[in-house]
């Protein structure tokens, strides 16, 4: 091991224990519950001495008693809970359901754009690494299948950037916001490197492979270093690989003007100046509305008149 | 006392002779009894699990009421998650207000504040200008200077704003002043055939004087016209035509790299903050609304509801007459 891996903390490094927390949890609550299960099969069976609650629980209705009832109650109760959290918060929010995967994994996000300012949130294995995450995430395979099965329920963490964060080294990405509690980095990608499928990556993946190869001790795996290597000539640039792209001066001189005119919000300012004159306006009690509900009660208490004279009417024999 | 034998039962009855006695009756009211019916217990549901358990009333809970507690207690746990999982998603709740949203003003905003945090808010487009418009307490408010600088986020259109400028940021735009001006302020000028050339061309520059005279770009050099280096936006707008003629083609910036939203505060213009530009506009707004909008008259106020109640009062005394 070199120096420069011996300076990492012990917290970075990448190691798969076979007890954790979650771990000893599950083993803790099915023991538990299978102690429990065994205590009451183990009991004599036996009615309650007197009707739970006075027996109102118990009072038949339909033939049914009315506990039963509740069944379709909860029913209702669950269907309601999952169509209001899965439907109206969660599904409509999916090209952000990444910040949830990056909280519980302790993972800070990237907030990636390209040069059209497409934006896409995506994780730091996704926007950061060379090479595919799979070849990293190979390494913590337990010997036996079904533990790695487990161990990936249990614990669905992505642990590739560990991984080539403790190959390379060091990293560059800072995190300069903070998406609610996630940590995230803005990330200009103009060339697509970091797309799913990207020539360029594949190929830049190539040079960073035979660069590893020769340099064991100074590993490339982020595209960042990659780019540095790359513009600082330490590994061929490969062809179909450009490392710089242009900014036309009119799309800064758009952005930053030099000096702005007034007129040119003028119909802003007076769509302010209207919104503001209708507010204070109709401030206090609006007189249309009051009139209408005048009518309406009027309307109302006529249509009472006739039916009562309808009620009231006796047919003459 | 005498003592028979009973001819059938050999019991002997024993006839005591008793001293008659006054015995007093009180009326006692007998209420007609209230029939009940015993709750039915069902033989499965109505088991009581801890029925050896003497501890508080354990002894009494049937299983339905154990197995409702246990189905109760999980849907708030269901809910709880749900709440957790959902709220890792809270800064960005203005993306949905979006989503829902209907009309040509509604803009998807991506804000980063100056506590360096990252949210989005559903604000309102209109001419040049983002703001909340519902809300005129918060005089925040963006130049929105071109459509560039608007792009895209999970399929709606999404601009950028600072709390340190009053302009919607271009990421792109930002990186491109940054590299230049560093680029400027450590003599990355590019090899020598291009430095010769962009000499050259700079010298062909006029320059205009406060007093409005023009003069080349080495007056203006000697003359302390142009800075020697960028220290601010002032500086980059003086500066500005050199800088184009020393990169033509416009700004050269890595394909690949990581954006600070404050690395361009210096060279931003100063005292142009978007709490500031929507106080001066609200003001503007205000005077603009005080001199050429005309107050509503009385009828103009008043006229329909008073249509409205006399209608009413007409319909409320024939219908009165029609069903006396």
């Amino acid at each position: 091991m070199t120096e420069d891996t011996d300076q990492i903390s012990e917290k970075e490094k990448p190691v798969e224990k076979f007890l954790t927390p979650e771990k000893i949890i599950l083993i803790v609550g099915v023991i538990g519950i299978l102690v429990i299960f065994g205590i009451i099969s183990l009991m004599k069976w036996s009615l309650v001495d007197q009707p739970f609650f006075g027996g109102i629980f118990n009072t038949a209705f339909w033939g049914t008693p009315l506990y039963v009832f509740f069944i379709p109650v909860a029913l209702l109760m669950y269907f309601v809970a999952w169509a209001y959290w899965a439907h109206l918060r969660w599904d409509m929010m999916a090209p952000f359901h990444g910040l949830y995967v990056a909280m519980t994994s302790h993972s800070d996000v990237i907030f990636k754009t390209d040069l059209n300012l497409n934006f896409i949130l995506k994780s730091e294995a996704g926007a950061c690494l060379v090479f595919e995450k799979d070849r990293y995430n190979a390494l913590v395979e337990h010997k036996y299948k079904f533990l790695t099965g487990i161990s990936k329920k249990l614990k669905p963490v992505d642990q590739s950037t560990d991984f080539a964060k403790f190959l390379q080294g060091s990293w560059e990405t800072k995190p300069v916001v903070n998406i609610g509690s996630v940590p995230s980095s803005i990330l200009l990608d103009a060339n697509g490197w970091t797309k799913d499928v990207s020539p360029e990556r594949a190929a830049i993946a190539k040079e960073c492979d035979i660069h590893n190869d020769l340099s064991p001790d100074d590993q490339i795996h982020s595209l960042a270093k990659a780019w540095k290597y790359m513009d600082e000539g330490k590994i061929p640039t490969p062809v179909n690989v450009k490392l710089y792209v242009d900014v036309p001066w009119v799309r800064i001189d758009n952005s930053y003007s030099s000096s702005r005119n007034p007129a040119a919000w003028g119909g802003f300012l007076r769509q302010l100046a209207e919104t503001l004159a209708a507010r204070a306006a109709s401030g206090g009690l609006n007189m249309t509305w009051a009139g209408i509900i005048v009518f309406v009660a009027c309307i109302g208490i006529s249509a009472l008149m006739f039916v009562m004279k309808i009620l009231a009417h006796t047919p003459v024999k | 006392m005498s003592v028979a034998t009973g001819p059938l039962t050999n019991i002997i009855v024993t006839n005591i002779t008793q001293a008659p006695q006054v015995v007093v009756v009180t009326p006692v009211a007998t209420a007609t009894p209230i029939p009940t019916v015993a709750p039915v217990l069902n033989p499965v549901l109505d088991i009581a699990p801890f029925h050896s358990i003497q501890l508080f009333w354990l002894n009494t809970i049937p299983l339905w009421a154990i197995l409702a507690f246990i189905i109760g207690a999980y849907w708030v746990w269901y809910n709880l998650g749900w709440w957790r999982k959902c709220g890792a998603l809270a800064p960005c709740y203005g993306y949905k207000d979006a989503l829902m949203a209907s009309g040509s003003n509604v803009q998807q905003t991506i804000v980063f504040t100056k506590s360096r945090k990252w949210f989005i808010r559903l604000l309102t487009y209109h001419s040049e200008g983002i703001l909340y418009f519902n809300d005129l307490l918060r005089t925040d408010m963006w130049h929105m200077g071109s459509s560039s600088a608007v792009g895209k986020l999970g399929g709606l259109p999404a601009a950028i704003t600072k709390d340190s400028i009053d302009e919607v940021v271009d990421p792109v735009s930002d990186i491109a002043l940054c590299k230049v001006c560093d680029d400027f302020i450590h003599g990355r000028f590019g090899d020598q055939q291009n430095m010769k050339r962009a000499s050259q061309e700079t010298k062909l520059l006029t320059f205009n004087r406060p007093d409005g005279s023009e003069c080349d770009f080495i007056t203006a050099a000697r003359e302390g016209l142009i800075p020697d280096t960028i220290r601010d936006f002032d500086d980059y707008v003086k500066l500005r035509p050199i800088l184009e003629r020393i990169w033509p083609d416009g700004i050269k910036i890595p394909c690949y790299c990581f954006y600070d939203p404050y690395d361009s505060d210096k060279f931003m213009p100063k005292n142009r903050s978007p709490s500031l530009f929507g106080g001066l506009l609200l003001k503007k707004a205000r005077d603009l609304a005080a001199d050429n909008i005309p107050d509503l008259s009385f009828w103009d106020r008043n006229g329909v509801a008073m249509i409205l109640v006399l209608g009413g009062l007409i319909i409320l005394g024939a219908s009165y007459l029609a069903s006396r």
